[in-house]
């Protein structure tokens, strides 16, 4: 019996620990007042402020833009990529696989430090363009890995079998492959929006002056102190995910019936 | 030819944008530029200053705070694995849905948190003047740096556990007990042994990014030289030395691969069954 | 005290209110091979996990040579278990696996590895003892298993379904290795399976489960040529049941014919389910016997041939080494003492 209340006591306390903080900034984005500290009475006045900055809602834009562009790019590169390596050499295969884990161990400082040397020394300008590369960089090894996979489920010699059965190498993938790796392609491409849209270190050292997405908005603004702007935009940020898990929950509780 | 050709967009995609740039610090971390011609020149100056007691310092409280964060992330997280793969099926998915919420906040947000919370005028100064007791510093401390790193990568060390233990064979522990092992001994020899999988990829998944932030320590810390990663991000975006920026990434890039391949080894992960392997 | 060395007194065990055991009442003798047999969902293989002390009896009280063990946590129990799926610790070589129950009771190194290669000489695997786990097959891993349990000493050693994943010529040759250990080391086993025949062949005694209750305790024999009621006899060998009437003492009609029987008691005119072994029926030329029917099929099964007869509406399976052809019409001849008679159920 004591057992199962420390149980719950401590379970109760490392929630708290996770909550709080959030549950500090949800509170304070109603408050009448730049303090964090008083609560001088209810306004939604952050939220209006939050709407008319500028410079929050170009962020904002492009971190959809980035996150939409760079994820159906690397979607489309990893799903053929995968599909290429899945028929390679055992040997190759290994050597081209070791070469795509590499964004995901090493440091992001250091990807992004190393993206940023190469496009100053390619002269290209540091801006929308330098940031979308890097997101489909560091997205696509995510993609071959959810749907290789599917290709090695997939029952063997049924790109052979099509085409035997007269397709063209194209109508079998379209028809006969596709299909069968579509989840893997789901999820890969629904990591790569998400990485994208969380992303911050890479696009800080890859984007230029004038672009710039919500982490870095967030960033430059919590360097110059509390910002109640920031609390509401984390409310909202916090409600869509929120809202966003429960629909993904109540899909997936309806696809097991 | 399809089988062929599919792959061959991201070959060079990996070749561009992977391999090159760093062969390119690699290169840069060996080089300088001479003063007058502007030519490069093969120079172990910049490995060398890496080793200067300034940097050293800096390498070693680096390690020293992500050592910290990620032990303490272990020892709030084990139990806490523990209770999540014990709950009552009903309650388990909301409890682990609980623990991934945070993870899809914005790392910035739920850094920034704790600026409000730990600031000159913030809550946890508001309680202490409610009690009438003195105003403290918490927040720009090594003390806030860890808490933050604590606080946004505990469920990195938690879920990994948990997974591992939801899904250890039940009768294995059985069979323990039945050949007489109490709850320590059960433990001792059977869940944890069992659990060290879990442990280790928790263990790296805190620790690398822990070694690697500048975020959380310029936000909690603000101090310029505090962490590896704040020295890095100096380096290329402030100083403009590239070259000592590149030898400090090289480092810290074999510092993160070579704790990987000794996790690895101290799980006894097959590198057959573990899929993706480097070399 | 006596000879029983486990009992179980009114177990009841329900998950979320739906009872699994429903108020059993068993023993288990000293040295005794007893086996609880029924098919998955009878509640065999919880009523070994309540001995085990892996669940907790709803209601009823377990007793352990004459001591209320219902509350002792498995640790403490002086049983040991051979699991389904043999349990072995992935972690641990060999040695370590063997040597896991001696280790925590505390024996000197010197003790164990003795015990430890004592034990494997009796399994028949000397020299494996630096091997890791899943470089074994299943039936050494077996063999592991009972080595791992059988070293701690136990009063009593509890097999759920222990032989269930090998292969059909690996079983045989294990039932018999078991029974032998069983006799020489002289533990009381409790093993649970599905398997009829299994348990006919290695077993002192039978308790037969089906949905959590006790549908008959006996030896082997008994439950073959006795089976008390139509479950029992259905699921125990083959058997052709028909429903009947009791007519008097000695006396009972089904198949539209009186036939003497050597059962009595049931009362006049009951109702009853008449059971006849396939074995037990003779055949012979048409007209010869007391009933006449054509053969439909005949399989050869390997000793015997399996025939399907029709007679009238009814089907009749007879197992005979003497074939007759399809289409034949024989006559078909039952003894008295081969007339099984069970009361009908509620």
């Amino acid at each position: 019996m004591v057992n199962k209340w420390v149980k719950r006591l401590y379970t109760l306390l490392i929630f708290t620990f996770l909550y709080a903080p959030i549950v500090v900034l949800i509170v304070f984005s109603f408050n009448d007042s730049k303090s964090t500290a008083r609560w001088e009475g209810f306004t939604l006045d952050w939220y209006r402020s939050l709407f008319q900055n500028r410079y929050i809602m170009k962020s904002l834009y492009y971190t959809v833009l980035v996150a939409i562009i760079s994820s159906i790019s690397a979607t489309a590169i990893g799903t053929f990529a995968a599909f290429g390596i899945f028929y390679m050499r055992t040997w190759k295969q290994k050597l081209v696989l070791n070469v795509n884990s590499i964004p995901l161990l090493n440091p992001d400082i250091v990807t992004g430090v190393s993206l940023m040397t190469l496009f100053v020394a390619m002269n290209m300008e540091l801006g929308l363009m330098t940031m979308i590369i890097a997101h489909i960089t560091f997205s696509v090894p995510y993609v071959v890995l959810s749907v290789l996979p599917k290709f090695k489920q997939m029952p063997g010699e049924m790109l052979e079998a099509a085409m035997d059965l007269g397709a063209t190498p194209w109508y079998a993938f379209k028809n006969v492959i596709l299909p069968e790796i579509k989840p893997g392609i789901i999820t890969g491409g629904l990591i790569a929006f998400t990485l994208s849209i969380d992303d911050f270190v890479i696009s800080f050292f890859t984007t230029g002056s004038g672009v710039s997405n919500l982490s870095i908005a967030i960033y430059s603004m919590a360097r110059r102190g509390i910002k109640p702007e920031i609390n509401a935009l984390s409310t909202l940020m916090f409600a869509s995910v929120l809202i966003l898990l429960l629909i993904i929950n109540k899909r997936t509780k309806i696809e097991d019936i | 030819m399809l089988k062929r050709i599919a792959s061959g967009p991201y070959l060079v995609w990996i070749v561009l944008f992977i391999l090159i740039p760093i062969l390119m610090i690699g290169f840069f971390s060996m080089v300088r530029t001479d003063a007058e011609t502007g030519a490069y020149y093969l120079t172990a100056t910049n490995f060398a200053r890496v080793f200067e007691p300034v940097y050293i310092a800096v390498w070693t409280r680096s390690i020293k705070i992500a050592l910290e964060a990620t032990a303490i992330c272990l020892l709030l997280g084990y139990p806490m694995a523990m209770i999540l793969a014990k709950m009552n099926a009903r309650y388990r998915t909301i409890a682990v849905m609980l623990f991934v919420v945070p993870m899809w906040m914005n790392f910035l947000l739920r850094t920034y948190a704790w600026m409000t919370i730990l600031g000159k005028n913030g809550i946890l100064n508001k309680i202490l003047m409610f009690f009438g007791l003195p105003q403290m510093t918490f927040l720009y401390s090594e003390g806030a740096v860890l808490l933050g790193m604590v606080y946004n990568f505990l469920p990195f060390m938690v879920l990994p556990i948990y997974t591992v233990l939801s899904k250890m064979d039940q009768s294995l522990i059985e069979a323990a007990e039945d050949l007489g092992g109490n709850k320590v001994n059960v433990f001792r020899k059977v869940i944890f042994p069992l659990s060290l999988p879990g442990v280790v990829s928790g263990t790296s998944m805190v620790f690398m990014p822990a070694v690697s932030t500048f975020v959380i320590s310029n936000l909690l810390y603000g101090g310029q030289y505090m962490l590896i990663g704040n020295l890095i991000e100096q380096q290329f975006l402030v100083v403009n030395d590239w070259f000592f920026g590149s030898a400090i990434s090289i480092i810290l890039m074999i510092l993160i691969l070579a704790t990987m391949a000794v996790m690895n080894r101290l799980s006894g992960n097959n590198p057959e069954e573990g899929g993706v392997n480097l070399w | 005290m006596s000879d029983k060395i486990v009992k179980g007194i009114n177990i009841t065990k329900e998950y979320n209110g739906v009872a699994v055991v429903k108020n059993i009442d068993f023993w288990v003798k000293k040295n005794q091979f007893l086996t609880i047999l029924g098919p998955s969902g009878c509640g065999k293989t919880t009523t070994l996990r309540m001995i085990a002390g892996f669940e907790r009896p709803t209601s009823g009280t377990i007793y352990f040579e004459g001591n209320d063990i219902t509350d002792t946590p498995p640790y403490l129990r002086q049983i040991n278990t051979v699991f389904q799926k043999y349990a072995l610790f992935p972690h641990m070589n060999i040695y370590e696996n063997v040597a896991f129950g001696l280790r925590i009771k505390k024996n000197s190194e010197k003790e164990i590895a003795s015990k430890v290669s004592k034990i494997l000489e009796l399994v028949n695997l000397s020299g494996f003892e630096n091997r890791k786990i899943n470089s074994l097959s299943g039936g050494q891993q077996q063999r592991i298993a009972i080595a791992r349990a059988l070293v701690n000493e136990p009063k009593v050693l509890l097999l759920d379904e222990p032989l269930g994943a090998l292969d059909l010529k690996l079983r045989k040759e294990m039932q018999l290795e078991l029974k032998n250990m069983q006799k020489e080391l002289g533990i009381t086993f409790v093993y649970v399976t599905h398997d009829q025949e299994e348990a006919l062949t290695m077993s002192d005694k039978i308790i037969i489960m089906n949905h959590g209750e006790i549908q008959q305790i006996g030896s082997p024999t008994d439950i073959y040529n006795e089976p008390e009621n139509r479950f029992v006899a259905d699921f125990i060998g083959e058997s052709n049941i028909y429903d009947g009437i009791m007519i008097k003492d000695f006396l009972v009609r089904f198949a539209d014919l009186d036939f003497v029987c050597v059962d009595s008691g049931f009362g006049d005119e009951t109702l009853v389910d008449v059971v006849i072994r396939p074995e037990d029926v003779k055949l012979l030329g048409p007209g010869e016997g007391q009933l006449n029917g054509i053969v439909q099929s005949v399989v050869f099964k390997g000793v015997h041939y399996e025939m399907m007869i029709k007679e009238s509406s009814r089907e009749w399976m007879v197992h005979s080494t003497d074939k007759v052809d399809e289409g034949v019409t024989v006559g078909i001849k039952i003894d008295p003492d081969d007339i099984h008679i069970m009361e009908k159920e509620a």
